[in-house]
């Protein structure tokens, strides 16, 4: 198994207290393929904030496989408040999402922009808060 | 509403630290009642904070107009303050807060103030996001969504199954 490196790309990776970073290779090659100070036109994604790796879920969650990653905060502001009235932090959070489309193995992709599931809309309740990846 | 909430936080320090000047033995329990003093206080709060929610094509959801205004009363979000916001998920008491110019419930602003600081994501057989879950409420809910949700997050919070944002 792989862990989640605490910088990608030179963006910061901080983590919550709880979180085991314990994850399928996957996981880090999608965010190396979407995590990048420029992944939105005109702002910088500096940091961004990992609240669930392979924690606190339970078998057969994508989570308890290592194949799921939960980012709730960037640069330093949660998303839940900021989207979508902060506009860049909005544009990054979109950017994001629309970057991890273009990751072969993606697999949910839910978030206040997105809810697609291999490629498809997929409509799941919540994720307002944060965006959940997973792969395959 | 924050200038307000500012005040009375401090006012509860102060009679905290003068029982504690006092009576240095009961500082413990005297801290104990603060929190809970001040989680009651969170309620009414955000009871009486006002703001809207407006329908967000971006998101296609109603957004609470005033976020951070709910941020400032929560802060970090105590386990003193998770508890007491799901024990208010089922209030019915009119808020000041509308919706096309309707008062909402109070617990619709409890599950707001909730949602800023945890999250719970349910799994379905397959091991993807499951697509419901009766703890995920619209600001549209009903006095029955509301018992649901809930119950739902007493659950997830008695099991601490939830994760902080």
């Amino acid at each position: 198994m792989a862990q989640i490196p605490s910088a990608i790309n030179g963006v910061t990776v901080e983590f919550a207290g709880t979180v085991v970073n314990d994850v399928d290779q996957a996981v880090v090659d999608a965010l190396m393929h979407c995590v990048k100070p420029n992944v939105a036109n005109g702002h910088t994604l500096s940091r961004i904030f990992v609240s669930s790796a392979s924690d606190s879920h339970a078998f057969p969650s994508r989570h308890a496989q290592k194949k799921a990653v939960d980012i709730s905060r960037v640069n330093g502001t949660k998303i839940v408040i900021g989207y979508p009235s902060n506009l860049p932090l909005k544009a990054i959070v979109d950017a994001l999402q629309d970057t991890f489309e273009t990751f072969a193995n993606r697999r949910e992709n839910f978030g206040p922009h997105l809810k697609l599931k291999l490629g498809h809309p997929h409509p799941v309740d919540g994720h307002a808060d944060h965006i959940h990846f997973s792969v395959n | 509403m924050i200038t307000v909430w500012r005040k009375t936080c401090v006012f509860v320090a102060a009679v905290s630290t003068n029982w504690g000047c006092f009576n240095a033995p009961s500082r413990t329990g005297e801290g104990s009642r603060e929190q809970a003093v001040s989680a009651q206080e969170i309620r009414s709060q955000l009871s009486r904070l006002g703001g809207r929610y407006e329908w967000n094509d971006a998101v296609q959801s109603y957004v609470f107009t005033d976020k951070q205004a709910i941020a400032e009363i929560v802060g970090e979000g105590s386990i003193a303050t998770i508890d007491q916001l799901v024990e208010c998920l089922d209030d019915q008491t009119r808020s000041a807060t509308v919706l096309k110019g309707k008062q909402l419930p109070t617990g619709v602003l409890c599950r707001e103030a909730l949602g800023q600081i945890i999250y719970y994501e349910t799994t379905g057989p397959n091991g993807d996001i499951a697509a419901k879950w009766p703890g995920n409420i619209e600001p549209t809910a009903t006095g029955a969504d509301l018992q649901a949700a809930k119950r739902a997050w007493r659950e997830v919070v008695a099991k601490k199954l939830y994760r902080r944002l």
